[in-house]
């Protein structure tokens, strides 16, 4: 944290450089959470750019009483709303197929395991999509970003109660949604217990 | 009980997982999850759930991503104040006076400007001189910016803690730098005085010649690639075809539709699994043969290889119900490449006989192509001498007195011994260990495209076809014809008509990135022509159970089941 008020620091001081560390920093992980929260690869690149624009911009109105990138999060979250308002949806099997990830083909798998995975995958890209724009983003956030229900509460602007309310029920929506891919996984468990 | 059973109101349990339970509420959902199975098991299922969140792949950005978002940053600071109306920043506590008002800021930008741009001139621009000419006006812009900005952060004297003398010498470096790399002059690496790969890119090699590199070879009739497709465009926009009836047709017809002739006809056999991953998108990239453009080494081999497989999975996806039905699904990839690369093309698709099995390799009757100035033809598998064919065919492809040849020829008699009664015949693969030998001289050229063919397109594709956003143009013809027949709706006739553009643009880019990966290592236009040969790679998919009873040593054929 105290290395990205220094960068803050140096970016307000003239050097972009700095930002651009911050950039780097914060880039991937920022795209990887709007990419499911928003659908589309190619959106969320759009909503991660303008949110980095938005806090290079708006930098010296960053005060440190939170953290950079919880800063961050809500621009980009805000914009993905403001986008949302002005723009139906996408076709959400293109979406899905599109947010699949572009992560390389893993050649350990067997043809079969990997055949498997990318099917488990599609399925709950679609039970992603299946679910409403609040669930899937207070999910998205605990489940692959790894936030904190403080830092949730932060970034969506909700209380602390409603992030705990909403993402229980996020979540039994989305076993509802994989409930074939959880009995699986119960009966796999139940066969192999120490696994 | 109902007290005990898991409601949605219920959220400790999602809490407990998160580890946001403490003291008195953790011991009680701890309990009734070791003692209430209707607990237990909603605990297992998301934690289950969790598990296959993680799993799914991330997504990230290109590296050079911190540069666009400067530049952009310097640009929307350069906007008018009146363009300024969406505030997306979360409101935080009030602002310092003078400070936060972007306005002011944007003043100052542009009252520094003048001053930016002196120091620019006199103290950067004689480095960077040879490369200015290719930047833009934005980029000038930015400098001036970067510029700016330094000095405003030491006039305003905000941040203290930076000296000025740190603060200008450095900034002027980081001028430099910033503003060279923002414009694509230099990399990360690379130093304001050295060429970049993009600047290679901005001046194709001249040796280059555009219908060489990107329409090579030209059809029997002489027209060009571009020509012809286009000639095929407004034909298949104005004729129905009628379905193929079958495989051999099938391959006829794709011929036939190709707007170049094909020299060569390669047959593989693939399981499903393969044939639905587009494993030999990958096995082509590898030889340097691609569907589009690769702009380096990670992106060929990965990036746009599985980018391919994913735009096309529906498709490939939908052809598991023709499997079903008897009909087993098949394409046809036109490839332009050398011979090498063919070479070695066929030499990966031999180092695994479990994902593919070669069936044939033939020559495609071009004479009578040449006769009436039509696309070559396919001769067909059944007819003629085959084996004379598949020997001349392998010859042509460079495989004279290799091992190569004696494997497939060998295999290619016992395919002969193996045949049954009905004609169908048995495959053997051929012994993996003589096709281990190196792959030589990879070759600097090759593009393929998918033909898509009329059943798959119209048949099975449907109107999904936005399965078929960015294909080559055969593709997006078939997608005309099928808007033509009513198939497919409004909005996909203008995905088509954007994907004629970005067509444009492939074709376009394509130069540049063939020059900018290979341009220093392509020969003169003549040995280019006189090396690049046109196949057509039919691949078929088969039941998976096919590549099972391979891996599990069986030797029994069970093509054509």
């Amino acid at each position: 944290m105290n290395d990205d008020v220094r960068l803050i620091d140096e970016a307000l001081a003239g050097n972009a450089g700095s930002f651009g560390e911050l950039v780097r920093k914060y880039q991937d992980r920022l795209f990887n959470t709007m990419v499911h929260v928003v659908g589309s690869r190619e959106e969320a690149e759009d909503v991660v750019q303008d949110a980095f624009v938005q806090a290079f911009v708006k930098l010296q109105t960053f005060q440190g009483t939170s953290a950079f990138y919880t800063w961050l999060y809500r621009i980009a979250f805000n914009l993905s709303v403001s986008r949302r308002r002005r723009k139906r949806p996408e076709t959400s099997v293109d979406a899905a197929r599109e947010a699949s990830g572009s992560e390389p083909i893993d050649r350990s798998d067997s043809p079969t395991d990997r055949i498997e995975r990318e099917e488990s995958i599609q399925q709950i890209h679609c039970a992603l999509e299946a679910l409403s724009q609040e669930q899937r983003t207070i999910l998205v956030l605990r489940e692959m970003d790894g936030h904190c229900y403080e830092e949730i509460a932060e970034i969506l602007d909700l209380p602390l109660g409603t992030v705990r309310s909403r993402l229980h029920r996020a979540r039994l929506q989305l076993r509802e949604e994989l409930k074939e891919m959880i009995d699986q996984g119960n009966e796999r468990k139940q066969a192999n217990p120490s696994g | 009980m109902s007290v005990n059973k898991p409601t949605r109101a219920d959220e400790s349990v999602s809490a407990y997982l998160d580890g946001e339970l403490h003291g008195h509420e953790l011991a009680r959902i701890e309990r009734l999850i070791d003692t209430n199975n209707e607990y237990r098991q909603l605990a297992d299922d998301m934690r289950i759930l969790r598990v296959q969140l993680k799993r799914l792949p991330r997504h990230r950005l290109a590296e050079d991503f911190s540069g666009v978002v400067l530049r952009q940053a310097e640009r929307e600071m350069l906007k008018p104040a009146d363009d300024d109306d969406s505030d997306d920043a979360p409101s935080g506590p009030p602002k310092p006076p003078g400070i936060a008002d972007r306005g002011w800021w944007r003043g100052m930008v542009w009252a520094t400007t003048a001053v930016a741009a002196a120091l620019l001139l006199g103290l950067v621009l004689p480095r960077i001189q040879p490369d200015a000419s290719v930047r833009d006006h934005n980029d000038s812009q930015v400098a001036k910016a970067l510029g700016s900005k330094n000095i405003l952060s030491e006039e305003s004297g905000q941040r203290q803690s930076l000296s000025a003398s740190k603060s200008s010498e450095s900034s002027r470096e980081n001028l430099v730098r910033d503003s060279a790399r923002l414009s694509g002059e230099i990399t990360p690496q690379g130093s304001a005085g050295e060429p970049s790969k993009s600047m290679v890119v901005e001046e194709a090699p001249t040796e280059f010649d555009d219908d060489l590199v990107l329409h090579a070879p030209v059809s029997a009739d002489g027209a060009s690639y571009a020509e012809k497709s286009a000639s095929i465009r407004s034909k298949f926009g104005s004729k129905e075809t009628p379905p193929v009836a079958d495989e051999q047709d099938a391959i006829q017809k794709s011929a036939q539709a190709v707007p170049t002739r094909a020299e060569m006809v390669v047959t593989i056999e693939v399981p499903l699994d393969v044939f639905r991953r587009r494993r030999i998108d990958v096995s082509m990239a590898n030889n340097d043969i691609h569907f589009g453009g690769h702009d380096d080494q990670k992106s060929r081999y990965m990036g746009d290889a599985s980018a391919e497989f994913w735009k096309l999975h529906d498709v490939a996806g939908e052809q598991d119900s023709a499997t079903a039905s008897g009909s087993a699904p098949f394409e046809v990839i036109y490839v332009e490449a050398t011979r090498a690369q063919i070479n070695a093309t066929l030499n990966e698709l031999q180092q695994h006989p479990h994902e593919y099995t070669l069936v044939d390799v033939r020559s495609a009757d071009t004479s009578t192509s040449k006769r009436s100035g039509r696309s070559g033809r396919v001769r067909s598998p059944s007819s003629g001498r085959r084996e004379d064919s598949k020997a001349d065919a392998l010859k042509s492809l460079g495989y004279v007195g290799s091992p190569q040849t004696e494997s497939l020829l060998a295999t290619h008699k016992d395919e002969q011994k193996n045949a049954n009664a009905d004609g169908v015949v048995k495959h053997e693969t051929v012994d993996e260990q003589k096709f281990t030998s190196g792959i030589e001289s990879r070759s600097q050229f090759g593009k393929a495209k998918r033909i898509a063919l009329d059943n798959v397109v119209s048949q099975e594709v449907g109107n999904r076809a936005f399965a078929l956003r960015l294909q080559p143009a055969e593709e997006k013809v078939l997608l005309q014809r099928s808007i033509k027949n009513g198939s497919l709706d409004a909005d996909v006739s203008h995905e088509v008509r954007s994907n004629e553009e970005l067509h444009e643009e492939e074709q376009g880019s394509g130069r540049a990135r063939h020059s900018m990966g290979f341009g220093s290592k392509l020969g003169s236009s003549e040995k280019r022509s006189g090396d690049v040969t046109t196949v057509l790679f039919v691949v078929r998919a088969t039941p998976n159970h096919k590549a099972a009873s391979r891996s599990a040593g069986s030797d029994q054929p069970t093509h054509g089941q």
